[in-house]
C-alpha cells in the first residue's frame, strides 16, 4: 500500500500530538437548555484521565447543528492550544476534497469489450468537477462517461460518520478531573401544546398544557438534565426565522387584555423555565412531550366575531367567527403563564365522546389575561354584507349606509359582534339601528342580539372623509 | 450478522438502543379493540382508540403500536389509565432506503457490481463507513463512494437494523400505581382522511320542484385500515393553524379534481420524500455528467414507489353505501353526521354515505344577466344570460335541512329520459337561507344591450350618467323570468332617473325582474345618475 503524503491540518495535529484520546465516554452529566427559537445550550461532563504532555483530546456525539463559535471547554489543569471543530462529516465530496493533492486509483471499465483497466492518479481540483493528473496527462474525471471506479486508499482520520470536536491541550502534570464541553446548536426546540376541552352548557374548560420537544440535531441526548426557556431569546443574523415569527406573531389575534399577575414559576431573566423533572432521553428524531399545566375547570365563554375591512356588498353571506374566551387569571381558575403555542379544542358530541372542534396559536401570555381563541367558523350563524347606499358630501368626504343581516340558525338566541375595521382618517357614526362603540381610530362594533331560529338587520351610516 | 454492534462510530447511534433497552417494563398494546374516525374537511380526521391493557404496579413504558402513520404526535391524548404520565415519546424510525443505510453504518455488506457489457457480475464485502450525503465504503482495496461509478451498483444487507420499525409506535412512560387491566382511550389528529359532499339534484318537468340527494365521500389514504369503526364526518370550518401547508381548500375554491380530494398533497409529500432520498444517498464528488439513472434506485426504492402508487389513488376501491342516510347532530356550531352502523373503511378506500334525501324541494328556475358599475357596451354585443336555480333552505319549501358546502349536479327530464342541466359550487349553507346557484347559460334566450352615448355625454363633469337599453328575446317554446342587476360598486348619490320597470334592491346591486313570453320580446330600459 502507498503511503499518503499528509497535507490536511486534522492530520498535521495528529501528528504533532503526543497523544490522541478518542472520549466516548458517556457523559458523566449532561444538561440541556432548550429555547423556543431553534436553540439550545448543551452542557457535557466527562471524566478526563490523562498523562503529562500534549494531547488532542475528541468528542464524539456531540450535536451536528453546533454552533462552533460558542464551544467553550472547561478542565482545571489543562491549557488549551487550540479547539478544533472536525465535525466534517464523510462524505464523497468530502473524501474526494481532501484527496486533492493525493494519489488515488481510477479503475475503468471499457465498456465495448467490458475490461478493467486501473491507472494512478493525482487529484488536482474538485471545484465544480474533479480534475486528475494521470502520468503526465491531465483529464476530467468521467467527462466521457465511461464507468470509473475511484480508488481511495485511506480515509482522512478527520472526516467521521459523526460529528466530533477536538481539543489539542497540554497537561503540565497527570490530570484526573471532570471537563465541562458547552455549546449553542440549532435544532433542538420546543413549543406547547394544549388540549382545551371545552363545556358550552357548563361554561368551563378543562386546559392540559404539554411540552413538545423536537430534537432534529442529528444526535441523540441520553440522560439529560432538561430545562426549557419561554420567551423569545434575540438571535441575530436569522432573518427568514424572524420574519416567520413576525407573521407568527401578526396572525395570533387571541389576547384581549394582558395580565398583570405573576405565577410562581421558575423565572431567568426575562424568560420562564420549566425544568423536565427527571433526567430524560432526547432522540435523535423524535418528538417528546412531557405534560407541565392541568387545570380542571377554568371560566370559559363562547362567543360570535366578525369583523369587515370595506364597504361593499357581498352576495355570498359569511360564516360568523366562533370564538372561546377565557382568562388564565387566577380567579378564572387557571393563575399561570402560557408560553406560545397551540391550543387544540375538544366539545363532547351527543354520545359524549370528545370531538376535535378547532385550533388556534397563543403567544407568550402572561398570567391575568384574557384569551380569545378561534376556533372556526359557526355553520349555522351568518353575516350578510349589503353596502346600501353612498352619499357624497363633499370632495372629500362621503356617507355609506351599510346592512348587516345577521341570520341564527341555532335553537338558541345569541349575540354577534361586528366590527367595521379600516376606516378613513375621519370617520362618524351618523345613524345606527343598535348602539354601537368605537373601538379604536379606525373602527367600530356592534353587539347584535339575534334571536333563536330569526334573524336582526343591523343598520349604521358612517360618515368618513380625508 | 448478530446482535448489533457498537463500534465508535455507532455510538451515538447505539446510545438510543441502549436506552430503550434499559428503560422500565414495557406493556405493548399492539392494536386497538374498537376505533372511532371523525372526518373534517380539511385533510384531517380524529381517530379515537379504545384499547385494553394490564399495567403492573412499577413504573411501565406503554407502547401503543399500530397507529396510523400520519399521526400529530403534538394532539395524543391518552385518557383512562389512571396513572401519572411522566412523559410520552412517538417514534417512528421508518423503514426506508435511506435509514436502512444510516441506520447500518459500520456494519459488512455486499457490493455487487455487474459488468455493463459482459455481464459478468462481482461480488464483494464492504463495510459501510457514512451514510451522510452519499455512501462512502470500506472494501478489501481501498474506499469508495457509492453510485458514483456509473457503474451499476447494488448494496445486500443482512438484516434490517432493530429500531427501525415498520409500523408507528406511540410510547407513554407511566409513574407506578395501582396495577391490573384498564381501558384506554387514545386519541390523535392524523392527515390522509378528507370528506366531500356532493348533491343530485332531479328537475321535475315544470321545473318547479326537485328531488335533492345529498352524498357523502369519504377518503382514507392512509396505510391503515379500519374494522367497523365508527365513522362520522364533521361539516364546517375549523380554524387550522398552517392549514395552507397541508393544502386546505376553501369552500368556495372550485374543486379541480374532484375524485383525488388530497392526492395532490400526498404526491407532494411522496416526490419530496423521494427527492431527499435521491439526495441523502446519491452524494457523488463533482462529475460533469449525471450520475447513475434514477430508474435503477426507483427499482429498488419499494417503498417510495408504493407511495407514489397510493397517491396516484392505483391502489383505490370505492364503496358505495346508500342503503341507509347518515343521521345528524349538533357539535359545537358544526354538523356532525353518523354513519348509521359500524363499518370497516379499508385503506386507500373511498366510500359513498347518502346524508339527505328530500322529496320535493320547490325551486325556481330563471334567468340572471349581472352589469358592471363602468361596463362599457359596445352596440351590437349579444349577451347570453346564466341559469339560475334557487331555492329557500327551509321546511315550507320541502328541505330545512343544514346543507354542507359541495357541489350541485343538477339533473332535468328530456324526452322520457334525463340529460345534465349543469353543476355549481355551493357554500355551507344554514337552515333559513336562500340558495343560488348558477347552473349554466341559456340556450335560446338573448339578451342585447345599447348605450345611450348622446345622453352620457351630455352631463359634463359633475356626474355621471348611464342610460341602458336591455332587450331580451326568448326564443323558446315557454315563457321565463329574467333578472337583470346593475351593480352600483363606486357610484356615489346615486339616483334611478327614469325605468321602464320598477327597480329594486338585491345583494346591494340594483335588480329588475320581469317575464318573457314564449317566442317573445321584453325591454327594459333606465337611466342612472350618479355624483362623479
Amino acid at each position: 500500500m502507498p503511503t499518503l503524503r499528509r497535507t490536511s491540518l486534522g492530520c498535521l495535529l495528529a501528528v504533532a500530538a503526543t497523544s490522541a484520546l478518542a472520549q466516548d465516554n458517556p457523559d458523566k452529566r449532561l444538561s440541556l437548555t432548550i429555547y423556543n427559537s431553534n436553540l439550545a445550550l448543551v452542557e457535557h461532563v466527562r471524566p478526563l484521565n490523562l498523562p503529562a504532555g500534549r494531547h488532542r483530546i475528541e468528542f464524539k456525539g456531540v450535536s451536528a447543528e453546533i454552533i462552533s463559535q460558542t464551544v467553550s471547554f472547561g478542565a482545571s489543569g489543562l491549557e488549551i492550544i487550540e479547539q478544533n471543530f472536525d465535525y466534517d462529516l464523510l462524505t464523497p465530496q468530502k473524501l474526494m476534497e481532501k484527496a486533492v493533492g493525493q494519489q488515488v486509483r481510477i479503475v475503468r471499465t471499457n465498456p465495448g469489450t467490458g475490461a478493467e483497466s486501473s491507472e494512478e492518479a493525482e487529484v488536482l481540483s474538485t471545484v465544480g468537477g474533479v480534475v486528475l493528473k494521470i502520468g503526465e496527462r491531465i483529464e476530467v474525471l468521467r467527462d466521457d462517461g465511461i464507468p470509473a471506479r475511484v480508488i481511495f486508499d485511506k480515509v482522512p482520520p478527520n472526516l467521521r460518520a459523526s460529528p466530533t470536536l477536538s481539543v489539542l491541550a497540554e497537561a503540565a502534570k497527570p490530570v484526573s478531573a471532570d471537563v465541562t464541553l458547552a455549546y449553542l446548536t440549532h435544532g433542538l426546540s420546543w413549543n406547547a401544546d394544549y388540549v382545551a376541552v371545552f363545556d358550552e352548557a357548563k361554561g368551563e374548560v378543562a386546559l392540559q398544557g404539554w411540552i413538545t420537544l423536537e430534537n432534529m440535531s442529528g444526535t441523540t441526548f441520553t440522560n439529560a438534565i432538561t430545562q426549557l426557556v419561554a420567551g423569545d431569546v434575540n438571535v441575530v443574523g436569522n432573518e427568514a426565522q424572524w420574519w416567520q415569527r413576525y407573521n407568527q406573531r401578526r396572525a395570533t389575534n387571541t389576547r384581549r387584555g394582558a395580565g398583570i399577575e405573576t405565577s410562581n414559576r421558575q423565572q431567568l431573566a426575562d424568560y420562564y423555565v420549566y425544568p423536565i423533572a427527571q433526567p430524560t432521553t432526547v432522540a435523535n428524531n423524535q418528538k417528546k412531550q412531557v405534560s407541565f399545566l392541568s387545570a380542571e375547570r377554568v371560566q370559559a365563554s363562547k362567543g360570535y366575531e366578525q369583523t369587515f375591512y370595506q364597504l361593499e356588498s357581498q352576495q355570498e353571506p359569511v360564516s360568523a367567527e366562533v370564538r372561546v374566551r377565557f382568562s388564565n387569571s387566577k380567579a378564572a381558575g387557571l393563575g399561570d403563564q402560557l408560553p406560545s403555542g397551540v391550543v387544540r379544542v375538544y366539545a363532547r358530541d351527543a354520545r359524549g365522546q370528545p370531538q376535535f372542534v378547532g385550533e388556534d396559536r397563543i403567544g407568550h401570555t402572561s398570567a391575568g389575561s384574557d384569551l380569545a381563541l378561534k376556533i372556526g367558523d359557526a355553520f349555522d350563524v351568518t353575516v350578510q354584507q349589503t353596502l346600501k347606499q353612498t352619499n357624497r358630501i363633499s370632495s372629500r368626504s362621503s356617507e355609506y349606509v351599510m346592512s348587516y343581516l345577521v341570520r341564527n340558525a341555532r335553537a338558541l338566541p345569541t349575540t354577534v359582534t361586528i366590527r367595521q375595521d379600516d376606516l378613513w382618517r375621519f370617520n362618524e357614526v351618523r345613524a345606527e339601528s343598535i348602539k354601537g362603540r368605537r373601538t379604536d381610530a379606525d373602527s367600530f362594533a356592534w353587539d347584535v342580539p339575534v334571536p333563536a331560529n330569526g334573524e336582526t338587520e343591523l343598520t349604521f351610516t358612517i360618515r368618513q372623509s380625508w | 450478522m448478530s446482535a448489533p454492534r457498537c463500534t465508535l462510530a455507532l455510538a451515538a447511534l447505539c446510545a438510543f438502543a441502549q436506552a430503550r433497552a434499559a428503560d422500565e417494563l414495557v406493556v405493548a398494546s399492539p392494536q386497538p379493540d374498537s376505533v372511532a374516525v371523525t372526518v373534517y374537511r380539511d385533510d384531517l380526521a380524529l381517530i379515537t382508540e379504545t384499547r385494553t391493557v394490564t399495567l403492573p404496579a412499577e413504573p411501565v413504558t406503554l407502547s401503543i403500536d399500530g397507529v396510523v402513520e400520519t399521526l400529530l404526535p403534538q394532539s395524543a391524548v391518552l385518557d383512562g389509565v389512571g396513572r401519572q404520565l411522566a412523559e410520552s415519546n412517538f417514534s417512528f424510525d421508518r423503514l426506508t432506503p435511506v435509514s436502512l443505510l444510516e441506520r447500518s453504518v459500520g456494519e459488512t455488506v455486499i457490493l455487487t457490481r455487474t459488468n455493463p457489457k459482459t455481464g459478468r457480475v462481482s461480488r464483494e464485502r464492504a463495510r459501510i463507513l457514512a451514510a451522510n450525503a452519499g455512501v462512502v465504503l470500506a472494501l478489501e482495496g481501498g474506499h469508495e463512494a457509492l453510485y458514483c461509478s456509473g457503474l451499476p451498483e447494488r448494496l445486500e444487507l443482512e438484516k434490517v437494523p432493530g429500531e427501525l420499525v415498520a409500523k408507528p409506535r406511540l410510547s407513554v412512560r407511566l409513574a407506578a400505581g395501582e396495577p391490573g387491566s384498564r381501558t384506554l382511550k387514545v386519541s390523535y389528529l392524523a392527515h390522509g382522511f378528507a370528506w366531500s359532499s356532493d348533491y343530485v339534484a332531479h328537475l321535475n318537468d315544470a321545473s318547479d320542484r326537485m328531488r335533492l340527494d345529498g352524498w357523502a365521500t369519504l377518503t382514507n389514504r392512509t396505510g391503515t385500515a379500519f374494522a367497523q369503526a365508527q365513522v362520522q364526518v364533521v361539516a364546517g370550518r375549523l380554524n387550522l393553524i398552517g392549514a395552507e401547508q397541508r393544502g386546505s381548500r376553501g369552500d368556495f375554491e372550485p374543486r379541480d379534481d374532484e375524485d383525488n380530494v388530497n392526492a395532490d398533497v400526498l404526491d407532494r409529500a411522496a416526490r419530496a420524500e423521494a427527492e431527499k432520498a435521491v439526495a441523502a444517498l446519491r452524494g457523488c464528488f463533482p462529475a460533469p455528467l449525471p450520475v447513475a439513472a434514477p430508474a435503477v434506485y426507483a427499482d429498488r426504492a419499494v417503498p417510495l414507489g408504493m407511495a407514489a402508487a397510493r397517491a396516484k389513488g392505483a391502489l383505490e376501491e370505492v364503496v358505495v353505501t346508500a342503503s341507509r342516510v347518515m343521521s345528524r347532530e349538533q357539535l359545537g356550531d358544526y354538523q356532525l353526521y353518523r354513519m348509521p352502523l359500524p363499518t370497516d373503511l379499508g385503506a386507500r378506500e373511498t366510500k359513498q354515505v347518502a346524508f339527505l334525501a328530500k322529496r320535493a324541494v320547490r325551486v325556481d328556475r330563471f334567468y340572471s344577466f349581472r352589469i358592471d358599475s363602468y361596463d362599457a357596451i359596445r352596440d351590437d354585443e349579444v349577451e347570453t344570460p346564466n341559469v339560475v336555480l334557487s331555492f329557500q333552505n327551509t321546511e315550507r319549501a320541502g328541505l330545512g335541512e343544514p346543507l354542507p358546502s359541495g357541489r350541485v349536479r343538477v339533473f332535468e327530464g328530456y324526452a322520457g329520459g334525463e340529460v345534465f342541466a349543469g353543476e355549481a359550487d355551493m357554500g355551507d349553507r344554514p337552515v333559513g337561507l336562500p340558495v343560488e346557484l348558477t347552473i349554466g347559460r341559456a340556450l335560446n334566450l338573448t339578451l342585447e344591450t345599447t348605450s345611450d352615448f348622446d345622453l352620457e355625454r351630455r352631463l359634463g363633469v359633475k356626474f355621471t350618467i348611464v342610460g341602458r337599453e336591455h332587450r331580451v328575446v326568448n326564443h323558446k317554446g315557454t315563457a321565463v323570468t329574467m333578472e337583470i342587476r346593475h351593480s352600483i360598486a363606486g357610484w356615489e348619490s346615486l339616483k334611478v332617473r327614469r325605468s321602464s320597470l320598477r327597480a329594486t334592491s338585491k345583494y346591494g346591486d340594483l335588480a329588475w325582474r320581469f317575464n318573457v313570453p314564449a317566442g317573445g320580446v321584453e325591454v327594459l330600459r333606465y337611466e342612472l345618475e350618479a355624483t362623479r
